[in-house]
């Protein structure tokens, strides 16, 4: 079913919408001070962070640092490399869809630019919180339990500033693009259920789509799944490892010995490991487990290693099963030695 | 008994009422109206800008109006230690002059530069008497950006007026001196003292001033002048006392002659004489000096020699206006007409009038010449006289209404008139002794009006004494009425001789609150920390030291040995408004510095002892202020620790 000329129009004039984002501040932040009359602030661009004046940026960032917050150093922000060219893709793919009159296509973009805005919103607040909390021990001004993390949206007092963070007049201008897009769907509808049902299939899509990108483990299946590098059935809940691609890939093990065992055959498996905290069950982040191998805790595979999230848990896990404590790398080295050499 | 009682109460009641009635007149004031018209509430701004000269503290002071708060004041002739003008290599050379670097003079009169008879904000001016010199102040920095010297010259009194579009501001010697200067005995004044006028050229996109040439003229005290406007434009106007040529005791000898001059000064006419080739050179060394903004630096350039005009080789270049008597002030009114003179010791104030001056010079009304230049008939160029001005009337501003009002000094009061019918229709007293009148725009083509500020010599009881030295006092009148109402008094810095006002928002947006650290060329400078170093050039140590919030790198030194003189340029690396950094090191023979952001001052410190000396920010910079410090550390001659820093 081809769109209407005017449908058309809209879905041109969304995606020309969008380059209001270059031009003006996505996000800003306002700093308000009985001592700052003429105001103090930040505008975050797609590409860049600026101040509201000239020099803001380097005197919030010399004002920063008595409270020891982190320098906002835009150039070491990634975010601010790439996300013009996400707006690139959407304003030219969104002219595609308008020239072309793929109707079916006007939901899946619209979603992805509101999954895109989103996950920027998210990532932001991220940003937010590291920035806020990541304190330098070393501050000459430090206030018990005190956090700076900026407000995502709205008004927050931080001792003596006011700080107010709203979105800029670019992020208006995705709203309304998205809102334009709304309007095209709602309008071109034939039937309430033929829309549902597209906005429904794309949602869907964008999720499939979306899953494989992020970098999470997915829950492993016992009794079901099986080891990527034995092949054997994964069944005991205490051991299940896991290995994120870079590309997104995920692998399962039934025990940390065949995770390492595949990270050390296989020198392009860059990504994140994950093994199983034997005590709360749950995935967990290499880098943030401790090791342990004990004779009195088999593992499936027969070298006797397990892992535990919590310092405390681990040191009486030591004591109980006689452990011995092993870095990842001499996991590994112990693999090597005892399965290929 | 009884009637006699009652008839003796009744006189007693009638005396008494008859003796209140005649004491105490109004004083024209009504307090509670006048609070609320000078009273700036906080966060609000003043109306206007006034520039007060300080006299003799050398310096200008800025006020607000109508509040009369002091809000800076701007070194201008004299060192002022607190910011290290006329201390830091950087400044030193502001107040160098042919006879040696002079840390102060005697700074009379503000002028703000005019384009089209207006106030534009671009300039203010201020002589310097004692060492005659004109200064030049920026005024988005309100730093003295330029001093110029002047040549044969002493008593820079009659000074520094402007033209309508600023293309000169004049100089005029109150004291005669042999031109050039010779040995010879005081009491051949009338054979060898001499006067100059000089015209002083501004660059209009830079301001640099420029000799460009003098008048020579006969030896009279030349006192103030002002410059013509709208028919006028072209002409500039010099009073002159001691027309007697006396020598000594010139108060009473002076004083003789029932009238004395206007010079009336045909500049345009002068371009032409030059150009003819009438100018002859005179060398004579004088000084210009110029402070950069961007290097922070001060240079000077020594100038060797000036074209002098003889008004005997131009005829129609100046002429004399008899003025009663011993005139001091001479003000052109708004339309350019009317050149009124304040004639200190005469009974009257005598107008002339321009288009009539023209008339009797073409008419050639002249009732004699000296030197060369004819004197016009007083009666062919009077316009009026105002009858009843006061005793010592001196200095006159208009409010752009067709009114005038002069100061008159002997019988301390501001006497308000109508031009064109010369008649007195209000007065007020003064609290005490007044001197000059400021009129914001007043000496201008289209004055602002509104206030008057009286400024008084004399304080006495007005204020809460301070021993034997009191301040000096300005009054705010309103003339924005009929009658003058007294609002506000307040004191001033120095002895202020006159000022000028302009409304705040011609200035406000075009004030600076940083200077950049990318556009500062200073030799010395840094544009940020990694660029801190020092190093040794024989017994010279250069430190390139960063102040910023809150701390100095380096902080601490190491490695100066006895007898070495050490040179710490501090940049101050804020961009932030209004956050400068002071700095200060124990043992230091001059003052502090006091550093705007983005801006470079270098003091010099010398070695003189071995030991651990302690430097600091002396300027309140931030919540660490009181650990914005250091030390440097000085070793015995013959030691060999190395120079280090951290």
């Amino acid at each position: 079913m081809r769109t209407t000329n005017r449908e058309a129009t809209i879905i041109i004039i969304a995606s020309l919408m969008l380059i209001g984002a270059y031009y003006f501040p996505i996000w800003q932040i306002d700093l308000n001070a009985p001592q700052y009359p003429e105001g103090i602030g930040l505008r975050i661009w797609v590409d860049k962070i600026t101040g509201t004046n000239e020099f803001d940026l380097s005197n919030i960032n010399k004002l920063n640092h008595y409270i020891g917050m982190k320098e906002i150093e835009p150039n070491s922000i990634p975010e601010l490399l790439f996300m013009k060219y996400i707006l690139a893709f959407f304003i030219l793919t969104g002219l595609l869809i308008g020239t072309f009159r793929f109707r079916k296509a006007v939901p899946v973009w619209m979603f992805l630019l509101i999954f895109a805005l989103a996950a920027g919103i998210y990532d932001y607040y991220l940003w937010g919180y590291d920035y806020g909390h990541d304190l330098n021990p070393d501050a000459p001004i430090k206030v018990p339990g005190m956090a700076y993390q900026p407000p995502l949206i709205g008004g927050k007092q931080l001792l003596n500033m006011n700080s107010v963070s709203l979105p800029g007049i670019g992020s208006y201008f995705i709203g309304l693009s998205i809102l334009l897009m709304l309007y095209t769907i709602y309008t071109g509808r034939k039937s309430k259920m033929k829309v549902k049902k597209t906005v429904l299939q794309s949602m869907l899509l964008i999720g499939l789509l979306l899953s494989g990108c992020t970098s999470e483990p997915e829950p492993i299946r016992y009794g079901s799944d099986t080891c990527d590098h034995c092949n054997m059935q994964i069944s005991d809940p205490r051991f299940g490892s896991e290995l994120v691609t870079a590309k997104g890939k995920i692998l399962k093990f039934d025990s940390i010995e065949c995770l390492a065992a595949y990270s050390v055959r296989h020198t392009d498996s860059e990504g994140d490991l994950f093994v199983t905290d034997i005590e709360t069950k749950e995935l967990i982040n290499k880098e943030s487990a401790y090791f342990m191998k004990s004779e009195q805790l088999k593992s499936p595979m027969g070298l006797n290693l397990s892992a535990i999230g919590d310092s405390a848990a681990f040191s009486r896990n030591l004591e109980h099963f006689s452990g011995q404590k092993l870095q990842w790398d001499e996991i590994c080295a112990y693999v090597n030695e005892r399965w290929y050499e | 008994m009884k009637t006699k009682l009652w008839i003796s109460f009744f006189f007693i009641t009638i005396t008494v009422a008859f003796l209140m009635k005649c004491s105490g007149g109004s004083d024209n004031s009504g307090f509670s109206d006048a609070a609320e018209k000078v009273y700036v509430a906080p966060g609000h701004q003043d109306e206007f800008y006034a520039f007060m000269s300080g006299g003799f503290s050398g310096q200008v002071s800025v006020y607000g109006l109508p509040s009369g708060r002091l809000f800076r004041i701007i070194p201008v002739f004299s060192q002022w230690a607190e910011t290290g003008y006329g201390y830091t290599e950087e400044t030193k050379p502001m107040l160098e002059t042919t006879l040696g670097q002079i840390p102060w003079d005697d700074a009379h009169h503000p002028e703000l530069s005019q384009t089209d008879g207006v106030p534009d904000g671009r300039w203010l001016f201020i002589n310097g008497n004692n060492t005659p010199r004109i200064a030049r102040i920026d005024l988005h920095t309100f730093e003295t950006a330029e001093i110029i010297e002047i040549p044969n010259s002493a008593g820079n009194h009659g000074s520094p007026f402007v033209t309508m579009n600023t293309e000169y501001v004049v100089g005029a010697t109150r004291f005669s001196v042999p031109v050039p200067q010779k040995d010879v005995s005081i009491a051949s004044y009338k054979e060898n003292f001499k006067g100059t006028l000089s015209f002083i050229k501004v660059d209009q996109s830079t301001g640099h001033m420029d000799l460009d040439f003098q008048i020579l003229v006969p030896g009279f005290n030349y006192d103030l002048a002002h410059a013509g406007k709208g028919p006028s434009h072209g002409w500039a106007f010099f009073t002159s006392y001691n027309s007697e040529e006396a020598n000594t005791l010139l108060e009473i000898n002076a004083s003789k002659n029932d009238k004395d001059f206007i010079a009336a000064v045909n500049w345009k006419a002068a371009l032409e004489f030059l150009k003819q080739g009438k100018g002859k050179t005179f060398m004579a060394d004088y000084y210009v000096n110029r402070y950069d903004e961007e290097s922070h630096t001060a240079t000077s350039e020594v100038k060797k020699m000036v074209r002098v005009l003889n008004p005997a080789d131009c005829p129609g270049l100046i002429y004399y206006l008899p003025t009663p008597k011993s005139p001091h002030g001479v003000d052109v009114d708004p339309s350019g007409e009317y050149i009124v003179a304040g004639g200190k010791l005469a009974t009257v104030i005598p107008v002339h009038s321009f288009s009539k001056m023209q008339q009797a010079i073409s008419d050639k009304k002249f009732i004699g010449n000296i030197d060369g230049i004819p004197i016009l008939d007083y009666e062919a160029i009077n316009a009026g006289e105002v009858q009843d001005p006061g005793l010592g009337p001196l200095h006159t501003e208009f409010d752009g209404q067709g009114y005038a009002y002069t100061s008159a000094f002997i019988s301390s009061e501001v006497v308000k008139w109508k031009l064109g019918t010369w008649e007195v229709v209000d007065r007020i007293p003064a609290y005490y002794s007044i001197g000059h009148l400021m009129i914001p725009g007043g000496d201008s083509k289209k004055p602002f009006g509104k206030y008057l500020v009286a400024l008084n010599k004399i304080t006495k009881d007005r204020y809460l004494p301070t021993g034997p030295e009191l301040c000096q006092s300005a009054q705010l009148i309103d003339i924005s009425g009929d009658k003058m109402k007294l609002l506000l008094d307040f004191p001033t810095v120095g002895e202020p001789h006159y000022a000028q006002a302009i409304p705040a928002d011609m200035l406000i947006n075009k004030q600076a609150r940083i200077f950049e650290l990318s556009k500062n060329k200073h030799p010395h400078s840094i544009k940020s920390e990694k660029e801190t170093k020092i190093y040794r050039e024989g017994k010279n140590v250069h430190v390139y030291m960063s102040a910023s919030r809150t701390h100095f790198k380096p902080d601490n030194i190491e490695g100066i040995k006895v007898g070495d003189k050490v040179f710490f340029h501090v940049t101050n690396l804020e961009q932030d408004w209004d956050i400068p950094h002071g700095f200060a090191i124990k043992g230091a023979n001059t003052s502090e510095l006091l550093i705007m952001p983005g801006q470079t001052k270098t003091l010099i410190w010398e070695a003189k002892y071995e030991g651990i000396y302690p430097f600091y920010c002396t300027d309140f910079c931030s919540a660490l202020h009181q650990e914005m410090q250091g030390y440097a550390r000085v070793s015995a001659r013959n030691s060999n620790i190395e120079l280090s820093m951290n």
